[in-house]
Formats: structure tokens, sequence, C-alpha cells
């Protein structure tokens, strides 16, 4: 079996372990439920069966709806001047069926959908009894120009016209850790405005003060470490059985939602959800995943497992869904009517497919479109989307001799042109690096877009990434051109391995993993890049005692030709680091030579 | 029975050839590729010995089968006239030809204009460009690129649409331009070609046509032909009232064999089986002639207006999501204009090109796009303002069927310098605003841009793209890329005659 998964590719391995699942899982998902009625007609499976859970507000006593209405991602429609604006008439339709199946809890923000949200809300749920239904909002003033106290407070107070009411439940301070605590300072602290928030809660226009987090987690525990002052009334986090444990692998500035959500427990700080789904992400999973969970529990959506695993934890008061379509509200509504809590053993499951989920190196962009609208005109939570689809897919290679590689090449190639227009593709990105500060994932948008765009690239050339770095070292006549992770090129016109060694010395994070075009490859040059991690080079000439370094360390490789020895650039006799380095030297010693000879000629 | 495999390869000889200039996907191409290379004005533009030697032999052996299964405008009439068929009064459907006197000093004069027009065009006298208007093979092309392929194109975008959600990766939207002078000129070709075969058979072929007369001249000594048994005969003129190029003199028994087209309709109808496509020693040739003027004509060139939109400033946002508005690139004031690798110069191309539209249609990357200039009305040209000429593709050198283009290999190409990025630093945002952006370095293919800063002793210095010329293959990924718009502060100029880097 060990013999059958190393020959086998990526693909295949996917669709072998989802083979393998299937013929050793236990069928332990038998329902309880009579089923006899469920296998008439599909549909029925998915009906909303009971009542909608609801927790208690502790201070308040409010029995909220576990399903929160998230107002983020709206349904749009083009209007007479081809611009997007809410689609009034379904936001209504899926508000009153909100309501009618027992969802209490609206959540919104001055920023959401640029910034029609509230006011839709505001006329969707005018329709009903102020007292039927709970109101969230934020003061989202992430923008420069909004952090004096004039404008932040005229925000503060837009909300309330917008949303036709005199109160409002639930207010964040919104988006707190993104940009550190310069930022969080600025916006709420320097210009008192949340002291005028903490006089607004006593006077009792404001019912619950809150912030949501994101970002630096210095500001979260900052903020609770102030708890006994501020007396916070709830915290939105991101949780989800991915950010559980593996926030930092996802996103390395992230915190586990475990360590959030253990912090507010231990001070009895309500919770609120957000990115229970990670943004869709977990309700479009790799096939082998959702054949797994089908066989557990066959007629769930694949969505309900990650509502399902968000609703369970006791100290939650709602999970935050922003839903566009009917769909999803009727899902998510059978999930939560009643909820079934998520048991160990199912933990357990989902903390193993969070760990095969890793193994695909997705952008962990939630598409919240906070970095939109982009100046540059591009549309960046879309070309995120279709990028992570592929990887989801298993649709990745830029190996043109997998026999996988012209449908997964089609597959990303057309499909990218489908839901990206080619002018608002990655390409475009001029790093402005305008949205990096709105990024709530901190995802450094500008250098994915340019590794998507290497990547499209070396598909439409069909090559491979290692070609487009060897194409640019010969075309530029470059000594040394090395592609970072990053997708950032450097290119260098020095001579011999000095410019490769100040890499190694002064930036090795950008050796790292990167793709090297060397003109000569020596065993001086092969031992640093070894040293530094490379990914993979090319070289038109490499020595023999370099090519082994390069075997022993696993680095693949291409070279133009092989050669007993160096030699010098005038074909004299030896190159006179080469000679240096002869014997049979550790990488250490290996390492001083260079320094030394380096220095001598510097 | 061969009437009926006339038909058959006129079918499929007309569909390949038309999807040539549909298919975007380049799949008929390398199947049928050759369809237009046989093609004979083309053929002896390109100096294709090959084709013109088996077009000829063809000629010598068959007759004029040349003109009914591989020429696109004969059989296009051909499909007109079978309509024609269909329609009108009864009596009037079918037996409607009747015998007309060979024009023959109309033929002659023609291909005569057309030899000097060629000759002349080969001398850099816009001569080519305007020879090809009664030019057979490339007035279909126009017919086809700019009047068939937007219906064609239509159909493909209602799948791709409708799979837009779907998994399925084979269809995908396909834009579709149109240029209106070319159109212009299709449809005027279409309606004149149209309506003469409408009212009289393939009278073009045999009055305008050039490559009929020229084969009209071989055919006459051609091993097989159709020929009539007197003694079968029985005078019904069955034969003469079905034939579309009128030149079957039933009553004295002769058929003019530089005007048939060997249709093999006159076989088919003879109710007495006297015509046999068949080897004959006697023949009879009679001229006389009469007057008849083509139609000139002239355009006046209308600049494509490009709409302009505001864009949304975004620098300092308050809400989410949305898209910014992307102002249109506008096409920049070359000194020199830009024809595509393989071209060879702006003569070579002027004087070769026959305007068939078929490189432009087959262009993947939205480059090229047809001359509205008279010296080069309807040849290609090459603007970047919707895509750049892609270092992977030679699509254009490898369909051209007229030896306009050399085929060259995408290694070629990419030593092939059509002309030499100009930096505008004005406009660029790297040198007048300080913004990072690098788009123009990052995207050129050949490595020929640097970033350096402007002042090298200041270190808060704004930085700017140089070009090394020497490098520089004028590809254009550094015009369409630049985020300068409407336009680009980085803009190709052509060279004259291309050259080897």
């Amino acid at each position: 079996m060990n013999t059958d998964k190393i020959n086998i590719d990526r693909r295949k391995f996917l669709k072998f372990l989802g083979l393998g699942a299937l013929a050793t899982t236990v069928p332990s998902c038998v329902s309880t439920e009579d089923t006899s009625n469920d296998e008439l007609n599909g549909d029925v499976a998915r009906q909303i069966k009971g009542k909608m859970t609801y927790r208690t507000n502790p201070k308040t006593k409010d029995q909220i709806s576990l399903l929160g209405y998230g107002c983020m991602r709206l349904p749009m429609i083009k209007n007479d001047t081809d611009e997007d604006i809410i689609n009034q008439e379904e936001v209504n339709k899926l508000v009153d069926y909100a309501i009618k199946y027992g969802v209490n809890l609206f959540d919104t923000s001055p920023a959401y959908c640029k910034g029609l949200s509230e006011r839709a809300m505001g006329i969707a749920l005018s329709r009903y009894p102020r007292e039927s239904y709970y109101l969230s909002t934020k003061l989202s003033n992430f923008a420069e120009s909004t952090w004096s106290r004039e404008k932040s407070l005229e925000m503060y107070h837009k909300s309330f016209k917008e949303l036709q009411t005199d109160y409002i439940d639930y207010l964040h301070l919104h988006g707190i850790g993104m940009n550190g605590m310069d930022a969080f300072n600025a916006r709420y602290i320097n210009n008192g405005v949340l002291d005028y928030l903490l006089k607004e809660r006593e006077t009792g226009r404001i019912k619950n003060l809150g912030f949501s987090y994101h970002g630096d987690v210095k500001v979260f525990d900052y903020l609770l470490s102030k708890h006994s002052e501020y007396k916070w009334d709830f915290c939105l986090i991101q949780l989800n059985y991915m950010d559980w444990k593996h926030a930092k692998e996802l996103n390395e500035r992230n915190t586990n939602a475990e360590y959030l959500y253990g912090e507010l427990e231990k001070l009895g700080i309500p919770v609120l959800v957000m990115e229970p789904l990670l943004g869709g992400r977990l309700a479009d999973l790799n096939d082998s995943v959702v054949a797994q969970m089908k066989q557990r529990r066959p007629n769930d959506s694949v969505a309900s497992w990650a509502f399902r695993f968000a609703g369970s934890k006791p100290g939650i008061l709602s999970v935050l869904s922003g839903m566009t379509y009917m769909e999803h509200l009727h899902d998510n509504l059978v999930t939560y009517s009643p909820l079934e809590l998520i048991t160990d053993e199912e933990s357990q499951f989902l903390e193993k497919m969070a760990q095969f989920m890793l193994e695909f190196p997705t952008i962990p962009c939630t598409q919240c479109a906070y970095c939109m609208p982009c100046p540059q005109g591009l549309d960046i939570p879309t070309i995120f989307t279709h990028y992570n689809k592929c990887v989801n897919e298993g649709n990745m290679t830029d190996d043109t001799r997998d026999p996988h590689y012209d449908a997964a090449r089609r597959a990303f190639l057309v499909g990218y042109d489908r839901k990206v227009p080619k002018l608002r593709q990655a390409g475009h990105c001029t790093s402005c690096e305008k949205c990096l500060s709105h990024c709530p994932q901190g995802i450094a948008i500008d250098k994915e877009m340019k590794k998507i765009h290497r990547y499209t690239e070396a598909l439409k050339q069909r090559k491979q990434t290692t070609d487009l770095v060897k194409d640019k070292l010969l075309a530029g006549n470059y000594s040394l051109v090395v592609e970072s992770v990053t997708g950032n090129v450097l290119t260098f016109e020095g001579r011999g391995v000095k410019d490769l060694y100040a890499l190694y010395v002064n930036t090795p994070e950008i050796l790292k993993d990167a793709v090297v075009a060397d003109k000569v490859i020596g065993t001086g040059a092969a031992t640093l890049m070894a040293l530094a991690g490379i990914k993979e080079y090319y070289t038109n000439v490499i020595s023999k005692d370099a090519l082994s370094i390069f075997e022993n360390k696993g680095i693949k490789g291409k070279y133009g030709e092989l050669v007993a020895q160096i030699n010098n650039r005038d074909g004299s006799g030896r190159s006179p680091l080469e000679s240096a380095l002869d014997g049979h030297l550790d990488s250490e010693d290996i390492l001083t030579r260079i320094s030394e000879f380096v220095n001598s000629i510097a | 029975m061969i009437r009926k495999i006339r038909v058959g390869l006129a079918i499929i000889s007309v569909i390949a050839i038309t999807l040539l200039f549909l298919d975007f996907t380049g799949v008929v191409q390398c199947w049928w590729g050759w369809i237009a290379k046989v093609q004979f004005v083309p053929a002896f533009l390109s100096l294709n010995v090959i084709a013109i030697a088996f077009l000829l032999l063809l000629t010598l052996i068959l007759g004029r089968v040349y003109c009914s299964v591989i020429c696109p405008l004969g059989i296009l009439q051909d499909i007109v006239n079978h309509v024609r068929g269909w329609v009108g009064k009864k009596q009037k459907r079918k037996n409607r030809f009747t015998y007309t006197k060979p024009k023959t000093w109309l033929r002659v004069g023609m291909l005569f204009v057309f030899i000097v027009l060629i000759i002349l065009g080969l001398c850099n006298i816009i001569g080519t460009t305007i020879a090809s208007f009664i030019e057979p093979y490339s007035a279909y092309g126009r017919i086809a690129s700019s009047l068939f392929a937007p219906i064609y194109n239509a159909g493909n975008n209602v799948i791709a649409d409708a799979l837009v959600d779907s998994d399925c990766y084979w269809f995908y939207h396909v834009e579709s331009i149109q240029y209106l002078p070319i159109t212009i000129i299709a449809v005027v070709t279409l309606f004149v070609v149209g309506i003469m075969s409408w009212i009289g058979g393939r009278v073009y072929c045999n009055t305008i046509c050039p490559v009929g007369t020229v084969l009209g001249f071989i055919s006459r000594y051609s091993l097989l032909k159709p020929v009539i048994d007197v003694s079968k005969c029985n005078g019904c003129t069955k034969c003469a009232r079905n034939c579309k190029a009128s030149c079957i003199d039933a009553k004295k028994h002769t058929i003019d064999y530089t005007r048939c087209v060997v249709c093999m309709n006159c076989i088919e109808n003879c109710s007495t089986g006297a015509i046999k496509f068949q080897r004959k020693i006697k023949q009879v040739a009679n001229d006389e002639h009469s007057e008849n003027n083509a139609s000139r004509r002239n355009f006046i060139i209308t600049g494509v207006a490009l709409a302009t939109a505001t864009a949304v400033k975004a620098s300092d946002k308050v809400t989410d999501g949305g898209l910014a508005k992307i102002i249109d690139k506008e096409i920049p004031k070359r000194k020199n204009k830009i024809v595509p690798p393989g071209a060879v110069s702006l003569t070579h191309l002027q004087r070769h090109c026959t305007g068939c539209q078929l490189c432009i249609s087959s262009c993947p990357n939205g480059v090229l796009r047809p001359s509205t200039e008279l010296s080069t009305l309807m040849q290609p040209l090459v603007e970047y303002e919707k895509g750049y000429c892609r270092p992977e593709c030679v699509k254009c050198s490898e369909v051209c069927p007229v030896g306009a283009f050399h085929a060259i290999t995408v290694e070629e190409k990419s030593s092939i310098q059509i002309g030499r990025a100009i930096v505008k630093l004005e406009a660029c945002v790297m040198s007048s605003k300080g913004s990072k952006c690098g788009n123009c370095a990052d995207k050129c293919p050949t490595g020929a841009i640097q970033i350096i800063p402007l002042n090298p002793d200041d270190e808060k210095s704004h930085y700017m793209p140089v070009v090394n010329e020497s490098r520089c293959i004028g590809c254009g990924a550094c015009e369409y890329y630049c985020p300068v718009r409407p336009l680009s502060a980085i803009y190709v100029n052509g060279n004259e005659i291309h050259r080897t880097i």
C-alpha cells in the first residue's frame, strides 16, 4: 500500500483517500429519524423539523436565535446605470423567511455592501415590531478620514437613522486588532469615542457594547484585561473547525479560536461567531472530505458540519452567517432547528478533516470584500475564490507531463476568464498596497496576486514555473534570477557567488522555497542554495559535486551541462573558489571559506 | 452520382474553410489549415510551388473543379443559387438558365487589371489591397469573419453563459469585435456576388473573377470534361437550362469549357444520358465581348472612438465591496504602425496581404485588427489595448495562406523585434507619483525593462522604468499592463523593418 501511495499523483491520492474511507467507515450514520418519507422526496430530507435553538444573553436575558443573520453579503442587482445596488425585494423575502423560522438577530455595519446594507436592513426590518428582533451593528471607522470624534460619531448616529431605530442591541467596535494598537487608540481612545459609547450604554441607546476582533492578538488581550473597566457585553470572533486549532497555519497573524473562546469563557463574556464557514470555503470542500461527511450524515449538507461545530460550544450566543441566497438560509435554519450537538467523536473527525485540508495551500480569503473596490479595478475576492477552488479540487499543476495537466490547465484558465474579466485579473495589480491595511485576514494581497499571475503565465505558456525563471535568466543574460515564494523576482548581473552569498546572509527568507536560476552552479553555490532551502534550481552548467549536494538534499532542478569541474571565466583553469572548497568539507566549513573568499575579492 | 460527389466535397470544403474563420480554439486550423493554403491566389502570392502544381494538374485533368469544390466564394454562389431554386414562381424555379455568349474581353480585361495591381502592389504602390477586392478567397474570408463569425460567437456565448457555474470548461465566452469598414466591404461583396448569382448563376466567376479566367484558359485543355454525344441528344435543351455557367449552347451541341465549372448538373439532368464526363479531342471556342464595369469603393476612415468612463476614487475608502470602473485604453499615436512578427516589414506585409482576415479572426489575444487606412485597407495591424502579443503564440504566421507572414516558431518570435517600447516619464505613476508599480518591468517577457532611481544620489528618489532597446521585442506586454489610462505611460513604436535581436 505504501508503494502505491508513492507512485500515484495527488489527484489520484485524493480519490484513493475517499475510496479508502468508503471501504473502512462503519456505517455509523444510521439515522434515528424515520427515513421512509425522505426516500420518497429528496427535498424532504432537509426540511425544517423543529424549533430554532435559542441562547440566553446573561445580562439582558434576551433569547437570541443561534443563527444570526449576517448582512455583509446581501443579494445585489444591477440598476439602470449598471451599478450594483441591493436587491431590496429579495432582501425582504429573506428577512421574512428568517423571521418566520425564528431568526431574531440581524448583524450589519455602515461599511457593508458598499455602505448600503444598513439602509436595506432598516427597510426590511421596520416592517416588524421593533421588540421582535435584535439589531447588531458596528462603528466601522477604519478609514483615516473617519478617525476624528466628529466623523466617528456622525457614522454612529447615521446607523440609527438608516436602521430606523432609537436603540441598538449590539454595538461593536469594528475590527479591533487590524493595524495594531495604534489604529485602535486612534479610532476609539484618543478621540474619546469609547467613553462616549459607554455613556450611550448607560442611557440605554446601546443595550450591549462589545467588539469584533481580527488580527493582532495584543489588542484582544489588552481589551480583555480592561474588562473590569469596560464591562464588555459580548465579543465577535472568527470561529470554525479550521480556525479552532489551526488559525496560525491558515494565516500566520491569526489566533486560534480555541484560545480566543477560552479567554472569553473565563471572563463569562458571551461570544458571537463570524466566519463559521470561513467565507464559504467550508461549504466547498475537496471531494474526499465531502464523501466522508456524506457517509456519516448522508442527508446533511457539507456546510451544516461547520454550523454544528460552531453552535455546539455553550458560550456561543449566536453564529452569524452572511446569507445571500434562500437555499443557504434554509439550509442553516434546518441545521439549527434544533441544533444537534456535535459529538466528541465528530469533533475529532472534523479535526482530522481540518488537518487534511491544511495540505492544500489555499489563500485565507473570506470574501469579506473589505479590500474592494481596488483602485486598479481588480476583482480581488473573486480571483482568490477561483484560485482556492482550483487548489481544493486538486487542479493545480504546472507539470506538463502530468496526465491530468490538460484538464487542470483548462479548468484553471477557462474558469478564470469566466469568473474574472481580463482587465480585472491578477496581472493588473500594481502593488499600490491600498488594500493591505483593509484586509482583516492580513493577506499579502499584492504578493498573492503576483503568485497567481505567475502561475497563470506558466499555464498559458505551457511551461513550469522554473522555466519562466530560466527564460528570464537567458533572455536578460543575467547571472542569477531568484523567484521568491511570494512571487517576487530578483535579477542579478554580478559575477561569481557574491550575489547569492549576500542574499543568503542578509535576506535568507527570500531564498527559502524559492526557484533559482543561476548561470553556473558549483559546490559553493549549491551549498548556499541547499542551506537556504530553495525549492528548485535551473542552471546552464553544474558540477558533479554540486549535483550530488542537491540530490542529497532532495532539491529538484534542471541543468544544461554537467561538468567535472567549474573552470575560470577565461577557461585558463579551475575556478579559484571551487579549488578552495575541495576536499570533503562540511557545510559550515564551506560557508566560512565562501565568506573569506567573498571578502578577499571585495 | 458524379454530381453528388461534387456536392459532397463542396459542402465539406466550404464548412471547413468557414470554420477556419469561425473557430477561435485553433483546433480546426490544425486539421484544415491546408485548405486556405491551396487557394489559388494565396498559393501564388506565397509562391507555394506544391500547391500551384497541384492546382494546375487538377485543372488539367478534371477542369475547373477548383471553382466548384475548393473555392469558397464559388460554393457560396452555388448555395445562393440553390436557395433561389426554392423560391419564386414555379416555372421559374427550375430550368431557369440560358446560354449566353462569352464576355471574353471583360474577363481578360479584369485579369489584366488584377495582375497589374498585384505587380504594382509588389512594387510598393497600393495595389494588393485593391486587387484583393475581387480576389475570391479573401472576399469570402471577409464575409465569413465579419458576417458569419458574430453569429457563431453569439451561439457559443449562449452555451458558455449557460455553463458558467458548471464544472464544464469546454465552452468559454468570446468577445466578437466588429470592424465597421470590413463589415461594410463584406456586406457589399456579399450583396454584389449574391445578386449576380441569384440572377445569373456563376456570372461572377465567368466575368470578374481572375482565378476563373486563368483556370478557364487551362481547362480548355483538360483531360476530362463533359462531352455531348450528339447521337444520343434529343434536343430538349435541359442541360443548357440547368447550366449555372450558361456555357452550353444546346443548339450547336457545344460547351464553352473556359466557363464550365464542372458542376455536373448537365450530366445529372440529361434524360437520355447524352452527356458524359470523359475525354474529348475536338473542341470549339468562340469569343465575343461586351462591356461591364465593376464598381469602385471608397471609404471615409473614421477613427475608433473609445468610450471613457470615470474612475472610482478608492484611495480612502469608507465602505466595502464594489468594483472600480476601468477606463478603456486608447490607442496611442504611433510614429510607425506595428505589424505582427513574421511580417518581415511594413512593406512586405503591404505587398503580400490580400486582407482575407484569417489572421485577425485567428488571433487569440485580440491584438490584430484590420487597418482602416487606404494604403493598407483590411490588412492586419497590431494594437495593445485589449491584450498583447503573447510569447507562446505564433498563430498569425501559421495561418497566413498568402505568405504575407513568414512561418516562425515560438523561439524565433522571442528574438524578433517588431517595435520598441518608449516610456513617457511624465505620465508614469512611478516617476511622477512615487508609486511602486513596476508592472512593465515585471510583465516584460524578455527582461528588457529595468526600474532605476530617477536620481541615484537621492535615497528618497522616485523610480522610473528604462527600456533596453536591444532586448525589447515590442510585444506590448508593458503597454497592456501599464495602469495609466486611457493612454499608457509606456507604448510601442513599430519597426518599419523587423529585426532579429
